[in-house]
């Protein structure tokens, strides 16, 4: 009775802690279509889904050559540290706690402050290498725990004993040392091994945009909870499973033939050398197929950081960068920003180390300003030569010596005909200013941007002032304007609320809106510029300073400004193009679009220089721009 | 020191050795040398600088100044891997990776001697220590004795022209440590080669050398056939050590005359000093009636020791030692006389009677003190003379007016060179930071251990 209730008891102690595991394996069965979390049939698509799921292959090598060769490097260190540390006669133990420090320290203060050391200090690109470098650093004290006491209980003779007998220092060592500390160093491996495959928070500050297996789990889960978290985490188990039982068997033999219960193999002269050959084969064998591929990622890979849904990449018929990658063996790491501003702050702090950008006029004016970009070789850039000359030598780079134009455009207003008052839809037929923005028939259906360069920009306008202004009264004054209506401030909201119908005028950029009305025919939307002037911007691609690929660089450019890269792009975001040989292969009736090309058939520069009010952002000084900061943020809480 | 005469056979010879550890001096000018194919044992207490000596001579210790010479070439600069010398060391330090065969033929292999030449020769080395069949044992499972032998066989080998033994057999228990003394020397016997020994235990040495170098305090005591060290020892230090002894202080006024325990010997030594060391052996005393010797003395007590009886007889306040196959009950008077070659007369370790130092007055108090500087230090002590402020006086302090005392009333502190009984005292040598002091004392010290010592409470000194 009582022994049926000790195996009940334990019964309910593995059931505790293997509950999650069997249903994490049951679940991995799951044809989970439309849910992980409901049984809907027994499939092994999330099984042969793991293999063909290129990103998730390549984070698990990526886990596997990190772990093996920071073990490696952790060993080395590792045992090399012990050495020292097993010669110090005095403060051993003082230097022992500081060696272990790191074992104790959070692993957010080992990430962040190697993060920190590795971009301030050193100026690396976060990537392979960092990873590298960040978990020898924290596997190390492992190795060396383990190695110490070995090192410890060896008889202090013992090299001596091996000098003595006529070998020399390196010889000694390797004979008679390592012999002894080589359990102490094998643990130390297996230890390094296992936690580097486990680190998610140090490789993921140190990583940049490597992925380990758990960075990109943790990454994936943004997108929700994967079918394949299930099958890979099954896989994982299962391997560990059998490596347990392996050895398991391996120290049961190991007793019996201590127990002499079976006769011990006769051990065959050089039978270690073949083991050690073996392993340093194996160990050789992954590194060499693996390594290739995750180098191979570091080594001619450019960052380029663009803007959301600024380029025809991805499931487009024409992915340009895929297209460039064949075209030229260069890789390509594509990352985004947010906005102008984010973008100057991640290259400021040193946190994002890119070879192209795609900077707005006013802020590549401040980038070359501040030196933060690179002189251009226009030689690598033939293509160039097709840019219409209204985009050459503009006020922002006017020597041509930092930028190449990517896209143009204007801000005009989006407004649903069917929402309007007939009133208000004869006034828009050619509005003289932005006033219906102020308009009160229409309550919570006025978008406005949500951020201050812009929205300062169209009160601006309305006021008669120039966008650039720097008086402070014009600026106060155009706050005071914006404070008067309760507008919808926001962004990529326009995409999702003129469709359903939530807003009826929003001031926006020419290409979403043309992108909007394409995609809504069914609805009346139109596009209007009013007569009082606009925003005409252009964003240009450049190269940061700190690059170290800039040729690479400049061949991304240089293909971008092919006609066919150029008109996938420009059918893609449905921005302007500045690039005279991609708008001579559009469609006549993009051509001819006037949201896009308002010029119509006029020389492009003489329509610039006549629409004197359609003006391009400047850079603002410093105290200006505060001022602006602090107003908007005023408005902002004011709109609540 | 060194009174041998050097042949043309000498096969290791140390030139003015000198080692410091942390600022102390281990080793301060050792020169010796060592015969080829002789056995010579380095005897000393621990501490004494014996072990460094070996370490200097296979290389793992280099000396800060001197020289080794190996056939009459330095060989300082040679590493220790190319030293043909081999070593085995005091825990045997055998490779527990390797089995019995593989830790002997570790050297060999290390110089590449064909596998059937290496076989031969190690089962050959192991017969010889008495392992034959012991070839696959793992070294965990072999007892103290049988590593011990497995370490000499894996030094052995390699026929070197030197072989080194640090304290071999200190790990052993008596029984096993007797059996490999003899084997030892059979060892020696039949291979020829030279053995340098280390031990702290003389009757180890006494047993196996041919030559014993006694060390003390880095320094050489005494170098001789184990017959010399025990007959003429060359000072009370080295007559303590080895074997049990008499040392009593004794005066020499003509030569072939010591004054001692009050009566006049006759002994066979030309005058060195007025001052001398006797050493006299217990087993050298006779036992004569009552008034028929040359001293009285009264048995105290009587012990049965096997092969003889150990006495203990007072004699004027003197303690002697007397071993002798007669035993005389205790209560009794007897005579003793001892043959003037068996009255051994040494120089003195410390040159004068007493403490001969200068002392400038401080300070002079109503109640017949008096402050002095002494080495630096601040003493007061009771006086009966007059003295004035400043006066610079030469003291001489007997040695029984200085006492140990515990380190918190201190006046003086310094390491206990070297503590031999002499009769009715100790009589040590302290060596303070600046000068070397002789105090008697009734309290046992251990040698090198740090002391405290005053002045004697209740003397009065001035």
């Amino acid at each position: 009775m009582k022994k049926t209730a000790s195996y009940l008891y334990l019964g309910l102690i593995f059931l505790f802690l293997y509950a999650p595991i069997l249903l994490m394996i049951a679940l991995s069965f799951n044809d989970a279509r439309h849910g992980i979390s409901v049984w809907q049939g027994f499939t092994l698509e999330n099984y042969a889904s793991l293999l063909k799921n290129e990103e998730l292959m390549d984070a698990l090598i990526n886990s596997l050559v990190i772990a093996l060769l920071s073990a490696v490097g952790a060993c080395l260190l590792g045992t090399l540290g012990a050495l020292g540390l097993n010669n110090v006669k005095k403060g051993r133990g003082v230097l022992m706690n500081f060696s272990n420090l790191p074992i104790i320290n959070p692993e957010i203060v080992t990430g962040v402050s190697l993060m920190l050391l590795f971009i301030a200090v050193f100026g690396m690109k976060l990537g392979f290498f960092t990873v590298l470098l960040s978990h020898v650093v924290f596997n190390t004290p492992y190795v060396i725990l383990n190695v110490m006491p070995r090192l410890r209980r060896m008889d202090k003779n013992l090299f001596e004993a091996a000098l003595d007998l006529g070998c020399p220092p390196a010889k000694a060592f390797f004979k008679v040392v390592l012999p002894e500390i080589f359990p102490g160093v094998f643990a130390g491996f297996l230890i390094s091994l296992t936690y580097s495959f486990d680190d998610f928070i140090i490789s993921y500050f140190t990583g940049g945009n490597f992925q380990t297996l758990s960075v990109f789990v943790n990454n994936s889960m943004k997108k929700g909870i994967q079918p394949w978290m299930a099958s890979m985490t099954g896989v994982i188990f299962v391997a560990v499973l059998m490596i347990l039982l392996i050895m398991n068997i391996h120290d049961a033999r190991a007793e019996a033939i201590e127990k002499n219960k079976i006769s011990a193999p006769t051990p065959k002269k050089g039978m270690g050398y073949v083991k050690a050959a073996a392993a340093v084969l194996c160990i050789a064998l992954i590194l060499g197929i693996c390594l290739p591929r995750v180098l191979r990622s570091d080594d001619n890979t450019i960052v380029v950081c663009n803007w959301g849904e600024y380029m025809s990449t991805g499931d487009c018929d024409f992915d340009v960068i895929a297209e460039f990658e064949k075209a030229t063996g260069i890789n390509v790491e594509y990352v985004t920003a947010e906005s102008n501003e984010a973008l100057y702050a991640k290259m400021k702090s040193g946190s994002g180390k890119y070879d192209v950008i795609f900077p707005s006029e006013y802020m590549a004016e401040r980038m070359i300003d501040e030196g933060m970009l690179a002189k251009l070789d226009y030689d690598n850039i033939p293509n160039y030569e097709s840019i219409m000359d209204a985009f050459k030598g503009m006020e922002h780079d006017p020597k041509e010596e930092y930028t190449v134009p990517y896209f143009w455009g204007t801000v005009g207003i989006l407004y649903n005909a069917d929402m309007l008052t007939e009133k208000d839809l004869a006034m828009m037929e050619n509005p003289k200013d932005w006033s219906i923005l102020w308009s009160k028939n229409y309550p919570n259906q006025i978008m406005m941007f949500d951020n201050p360069r812009d929205a300062f920009g169209i009160a601006l306008k309305q006021l008669g002032y120039s966008q650039n202004t720097t008086d402070e009264t014009e600026i106060r004054e155009a706050a005071a304007l914006l404070k008067e209506q309760k507008f919808y401030y926001g962004m990529d909201q326009f995409f999702e609320m003129i469709p359903s119908g939530s807003l009826a005028i929003a001031p926006y950029y020419a290409g979403d809106c043309m992108y909007v009305m394409e995609d809504n025919p069914d609805m009346d939307l139109r596009f209007v510029i009013p007569e009082c002037g606009t925003n005409i911007f252009s964003d240009a691609m450049c190269v940061p300073a700190t690059s170290r690929k800039q040729a690479q660089a400049e061949a991304f450019i240089n293909f971008m400004l092919t006609a066919e890269a150029g008109k996938a792009n420009t059918e893609y975001v449905y921005y302007s193009t500045p690039n005279q040989a991609v708008f001579d292969v559009l469609e006549p009736e993009m051509q001819e679009n006037k949201v896009a090309y308002p010029q119509g058939t006029e020389d492009l520069k003489a329509f610039r220089e006549r629409m004197t009010s359609w003006e391009a952002f400047q850079y603002l000084p410093v105290k200006i721009n505060d001022l602006m900061t602090d107003l908007w943020n005023e408005i902002k809480t004011n709109n609540k | 020191m060194e009174n041998r005469v050097s042949g043309t056979d000498v096969l290791i010879r140390l030139e003015d050795l000198c080692k410091s550890f942390d600022n102390e001096q281990i080793l301060k000018s050792v020169n010796l040398y060592i015969r080829d194919k002789e056995f010579v044992t380095l005897l000393g207490p621990s501490g004494c600088g014996k072990t460094t000596i070996l370490r200097c001579i296979a290389g793992f210790e280099t000396p800060d100044s001197g020289n080794v010479l190996f056939d009459g070439k330095s060989i300082l600069d040679t590493p220790a891997h190319e030293r043909p010398i081999n070593t085995v060391f005091q825990k045997y330090a055998l490779f527990p990776h390797l089995n019995v065969f593989d830790n002997v033929a570790f050297g060999l292999r290390i110089k590449k001697t064909p596998e059937k030449e290496i076989r031969q020769k190690v089962r050959k080395m192991l017969a010889m220590v008495d392992l034959k069949g012991y070839e696959r044992r793992p070294i965990s499972k072999l007892s103290g004795g049988q590593q011990q032998r497995v370490a000499i066989a894996r030094a052995l080998v390699n026929m070197p022209r030197l072989l080194l033994l640090d304290e071999p057999l200190g790990a052993l228990d008596l029984k096993l440590r007797k059996d490999m003394q003899l084997e030892l020397k059979n060892l020696h016997r039949q291979s020829g080669i030279t053995f340098l020994y280390v031990t702290h235990d003389q009757e180890e040495a006494l047993t196996m050398s041919d030559t014993i170098v006694v060390m003390k305090s880095g320094t050489i005591q005494q170098i001789g056939s184990p017959q010399d060290i025990y007959n003429e020892p060359a000072n009370a230090f080295v007559a303590d050590f080895i074997g049990e002894s008499n040392i009593f202080d004794a005066r020499m006024e003509e030569d072939n005359k010591v004054y001692l325990c009050g009566s006049v010997f006759d002994c066979v030594d030309p005058k060195p000093a007025d001052l001398v060391d006797v050493v006299i052996r217990p087993e050298d005393v006779e036992i004569v009636p009552a008034g028929e010797g040359t001293v009285t003395g009264f048995v105290e007590a009587s012990l049965f020791k096997g092969v003889h009886y150990e006495m203990t007889v007072s004699c004027g306040g003197e303690q002697w030692i007397i071993h002798s196959t007669r035993s005389v009950e205790a209560g009794n008077t007897i005579g003793m006389r001892v043959a003037p070659e068996n009255i051994h007369v040494m120089k003195r370790m410390f040159p004068t009677e007493s403490n001969h130092l200068e002392a400038k007055v401080t300070e002079v108090s109503e109640e017949g003190e008096v402050t002095l500087e002494i080495d630096g230090e601040s003493v007061t002590l009771p006086a009966t003379g007059t003295y004035e402020q400043d006066q610079v006086l030469s003291l001489q302090i007997k040695p029984e007016d200085l006492e140990l005392c515990d380190p918190d009333d201190a006046q003086f502190t310094g390491i206990l060179d070297s503590n031999v009984w002499k009769g009715s005292f100790y009589e040590m040598i302290v060596i303070s930071e600046h000068r070397r002091w002789l105090i008697k004392s009734q309290m046992d010290e251990q040698a090198g251990s740090e002391v405290a010592f005053r002045f004697a409470t209740g003397k009065t000194v001035l």
